[in-house]
C-alpha cells in the first residue's frame, strides 16, 4: 500500500481549474519530486494536499486512510502527520527562532517544555542554526529562515513533508546551505514530496520524478528515465530547456 | 481684568470647588475608562467574529456588521439621547451617570472595533497559513499569532481615539451628567469668571489626556523595536 495517494485529484480556484485530475503514489520513505512550468499546478497540488486549498474532487488517502478536507477532524489527523514548508518561510515574526521551533510541538502536542525545547535545540542544530535560538526571524538571512522553517516543520515528527519551491526566494549563495539540509533528511523514512526548480537536485536525490503540466501529472517514473529518456515529447522539452540554463 | 483673577483666586480655589472639580473629573475619567475597557473587549470579539467564516456565527456577523457601521454614523449626542429615552421607561431608577457610560460602552464598541479589526487584517495570510498547517485552532492562532503580531497596527489609533473620546463625554453634560465640562459650566454660573472656571476644565482635560498620549507612544516605541 502506497503511503500517499492521490486519486484523480482536481482544484480551481473560481472558474479556474488548476489541478485536472491529478494521479500519483508514493511509498513511504520515498522522495518524489514534482517538476513542470510555472502555473502547471505543483504548488497548487501542495496547498490542496495540506489542506490550505479545498480539492473540488477526487481523493487523497495517507496509510490507506482517505481525507475528508471539509471536516475539522480529519483535517487535524492528517496535519499531525503532514507538515509543510514553504517558499517564504512563514516563520512566527513574534517569535525567537527556539519558539517557532517548540511551539507547535508544546502547545498543540502538548509535550512537556523542557523536552521539547531539547528537541527543538537538537533540530536546530541538525539544520546549523545552533546559535541563533534566540534571534528574531527579521534578523536572520532567508537561507537561515528557511532552515529554521525546515527545523520548524521537523518538530512536529511529520510522516510525511511537503517542501514548496524552498529555494526560489533565496540568494543564489544560499541554496546549497537548504539542499544541504535537505539532503539529511532524505534517509530517515519521511516520505517526501518536492517541488522545485533545482533540476541538478532533483536528479540527485529523487526516488521518483512526476513532470506536471497544465494541472495534469503527464509522465511518472525515475529521475533516469525522466531526465535522460522521458516518454512525452513535453517533459523532453521542459527538461532540455532547463538543462541547457 | 486681571485684577478681578487674582481678586476672585482664593474663593474660587477654595476646598468645595476643588472637590466638586476633582469629582466632576472622575465622572469624565470614569465614563472614559468604563467605555475604553468595555469597548476594547467587546470591540475584539466583533473583530474577531467578522473575521470568522463559520456558518453557525453567520447571523451574528450580521448583528455585529449592522452594529458597528450603524454608531459609527451616528453622532455621540444622538447616541446619548437614543439610550436615555430607551432606558428610561425600562428602568426608571437608572442614574444619568449610569446612561451616559452606557453610551459611551456603544459608541467605543462600534469604533475599537474597527480599529482592532484593521489591526488583525495588517497580519500577513502567510503567518495564519503556517499557523494552521501547524494545527493551531482559532483561539490559538488569535492569541498566539495575530494578536502578538497586530498590537502595533492597533495602538496609535486606538489612543488617538481614547484622547478624542475624553473630550466627547463633554457631551454627556447636555444630559445633566455633572462631568468636567458640566461643572465649568455650573461654577460660570455660581459667579465665578469664565477664565477662571473655564480655565481650570481645560487644564484637567489637559492632565486627562496628555499622560495618556505619552503612554500610547512608548507603547508604539516599543512594541516597535520588539
Amino acid at each position: 500500500m502506497p503511503h500517499l495517494e492521490i486519486d484523480n485529484l482536481s482544484s480551481a480556484y473560481g472558474p479556474n481549474e488548476v489541478l485536472k485530475g491529478v494521479t500519483l503514489a508514493a511509498d513511504k520513505g520515498e522522495v518524489v519530486s514534482l517538476i513542470g512550468p510555472s502555473g502547471s499546478g505543483k504548488s497548487t497540488l501542495l496547498r490542496v494536499l495540506v489542506g490550505l486549498t479545498r480539492p473540488t474532487g477526487g481523493s487523497v488517502f495517507v496509510a490507506g486512510e482517505k481525507i475528508d478536507y471539509g471536516d475539522r477532524k480529519s483535517l487535524r489527523k492528517l496535519r499531525d502527520k503532514m507538515s509543510i514548508v514553504f517558499q517564504q518561510y512563514n516563520l512566527f515574526q513574534n517569535m525567537t527562532v527556539m519558539r517557532n521551533v517548540s511551539i507547535a510541538p508544546i502547545k498543540i502536542k502538548k509535550r512537556p517544555k523542557a523536552e521539547a525545547e531539547k528537541e527543538a535545540a537538537a533540530l536546530l542544530e541538525k539544520v546549523g542554526m545552533a546559535d541563533k535560538h534566540d534571534a528574531y526571524p527579521e534578523e536572520l538571512s532567508g537561507g537561515q529562515q528557511q532552515r529554521v522553517a525546515i527545523a520548524r516543520a521537523l518538530a512536529t515528527h511529520p510522516e510525511i513533508l511537503l517542501l514548496d519551491e524552498v529555494t526560489s526566494a533565496l540568494d543564489p549563495e544560499r541554496v546549497n546551505e537548504v539542499l544541504d539540509t535537505i539532503r539529511t533528511l532524505t534517509n530517515e523514512g519521511i516520505t517526501l514530496i518536492i517541488v522545485s526548480h533545482e533540476m541538478a537536485f532533483v536528479r540527485e536525490i529523487s526516488t521518483r520524478v512526476a513532470m506536471m503540466d497544465e494541472g495534469k501529472i503527464i509522465e511518472y517514473g525515475s529521475p533516469g528515465v525522466i531526465f535522460d529518456a522521458p516518454n512525452e515529447a513535453r517533459t523532453e522539452e521542459f527538461v532540455s530547456k532547463i538543462l541547457k540554463h | 481684568m486681571f485684577q478681578r483673577l487674582i481678586d476672585e483666586a482664593p474663593l474660587f480655589f477654595n476646598y468645595h470647588n476643588l472637590v466638586f472639580i476633582l469629582e466632576a473629573m472622575g465622572r469624565t475619567l470614569g465614563m472614559t475608562i468604563i467605555g475604553c475597557t468595555v469597548g476594547f473587549t467587546l470591540g475584539l470579539i466583533i473583530a474577531v467574529l467578522r473575521r470568522s467564516e463559520s456558518r453557525t456565527l453567520l447571523p451574528f456577523r450580521a448583528i455585529a456588521i449592522a452594529y458597528v457601521e450603524t454608531f459609527r454614523r451616528i453622532p455621540f449626542l444622538v447616541i446619548l439621547f437614543i439610550v436615555l429615552f430607551v432606558i428610561e421607561p425600562l428602568m426608571p431608577g437608572a442614574s444619568l451617570f449610569a446612561i451616559a457610560t452606557v453610551s459611551v460602552c456603544l459608541l467605543s464598541t462600534a469604533f475599537l472595533s474597527e480599529v482592532i479589526r484593521s489591526g488583525l487584517e495588517s497580519v500577513p495570510e502567510q503567518q495564519i497559513e503556517g499557523a494552521r498547517t501547524l494545527n493551531f485552532n482559532a483561539l490559538q492562532m488569535l492569541v498566539m499569532v495575530i494578536l502578538p503580531q497586530s498590537w502595533k497596527v492597533i495602538i496609535p489609533p486606538a489612543a488617538a481615539f481614547i484622547v478624542m473620546f475624553i473630550k466627547d463625554t463633554s457631551l454627556a453634560s447636555q444630559l445633566g451628567v455633572i462631568e468636567l465640562t458640566f461643572a465649568g459650566k455650573m461654577l460660570v454660573n455660581r459667579g465665578f469668571s469664565p477664565v477662571l472656571g473655564f480655565g481650570a476644565i481645560l487644564i484637567c482635560y489637559f492632565l486627562l489626556s496628555y499622560p495618556l498620549s505619552r503612554f500610547a507612544a512608548y507603547l508604539e516605541k516599543r512594541l516597535a523595536s520588539s
